[in-house]
C-alpha cells in the first residue's frame, strides 16, 4: 500500500510515526531530552538547529518555533553563512554545524578541542547529539514533502 | 577523520565508546536506548532490511564504526 504523507510542519512530520504508537511515544521522549536537556546553552542550540535548517534549505525547521528566539540580523547571518558578526563563542559552535550536513568528516579534532575548550566535555556531547538530530530532522521534513504555513 | 575519540568516557575506568561518551548525558542515553531497542525490536520492516539499510547508510557516510 502507498500512502501519501504531506503533513504542514515537521513534528507533523514525526505525527506519522503514530502508525508505530510505541514508536514515537520513545522518539518523543528521546527528542524531548535531546532538544530541552538542562545541559547544552538554548542559544547555542538555536544557533545550530537555524544553520543547519538554512544548509538544507528545510524551509518547514526555519519557520519552526524557538524557546530562545535570535534577532533578525543574527537570523540573516545564518542564512547566509557569515558569522563574523557573530560571538567568538558562537563561531566555535556553529564550525560544528557547518560541516554536520554533507561534511561530517571535516569535523575536525581541533573543532572539537574548541567546543570542549568553550562549553566543557557535557554540553559538547549534549549540543553534537542535538545537531545530529537537527539534521535528521531536515532530511525527514524534506523527504517527507512537509511544507511551511503560517502555524508552522 | 579522527584516529581517536575526541571526547572522554564520562565511566572512569572505562574507553571512550558511544555509550561512554553519551554518558555525558545520562537522560538522553537512556531515552535513546528506549527508542532505539523498540525499532530494532518491533515493527516493520524486518530485522534484514533494517540491517540492510543501517550498513548501507555506513558505507555511504563512511563510517567505520
Amino acid at each position: 500500500m502507498n500512502v501519501h504523507i504531506k503533513p504542514a510542519s515537521v513534528d507533523d512530520a514525526f505525527a506519522s510515526l503514530g502508525m508505530r504508537a510505541e514508536l514515537l511515544e520513545r522518539y518523543q521522549s528521546f527528542m524531548d531530552q535531546v532538544f530541552n536537556g538542562d545541559v547544552a546553552n538554548p542559544r547555542h542550540m538555536e544557533l545550530c538547529r537555524l544553520r543547519i535548517a538554512y544548509i538544507h534549505g528545510c524551509l518547514a525547521e526555519i519557520d519552526a518555533e524557538s524557546p530562545a528566539p535570535l534577532n533578525s540580523a543574527e537570523k540573516q547571518a545564518l542564512s547566509i553563512g557569515d558569522f563574523t558578526t557573530l560571538s567568538e563563542e558562537d563561531r566555535v559552535v556553529l564550525a560544528i554545524a557547518e560541516q554536520w550536513p554533507y561534511n561530517q568528516h571535516g569535523v575536525t579534532d581541533a573543532d572539537v578541542d574548541a567546543l570542549k575548550a568553550a562549553v566543557g566535555d557535557a554540553a559538547s556531547v549534549a549540543l553534537m547529539t542535538a545537531i545530529a538530530f537537527f539534521d535528521v530532522r531536515c532530511r525527514w521534513a524534506i523527504a517527507f514533502s512537509v511544507t511551511p504555513t503560517s502555524d508552522n | 577523520m579522527s584516529s581517536r575519540a575526541r571526547v572522554d568516557s564520562a565511566i572512569d575506568g572505562q574507553e571512550s565508546d558511544f555509550g561512554t561518551i553519551l554518558s555525558h548525558t545520562p537522560a538522553t542515553l537512556a531515552a535513546f536506548g528506549e527508542l532505539y531497542a523498540e525499532f530494532w525490536q518491533n515493527g516493520s520492516p524486518g530485522p534484514v532490511m533494517k540491517e540492510l539499510t543501517r550498513l548501507r547508510n555506513a558505507r555511504v557516510t563512511d563510517c567505520g564504526f
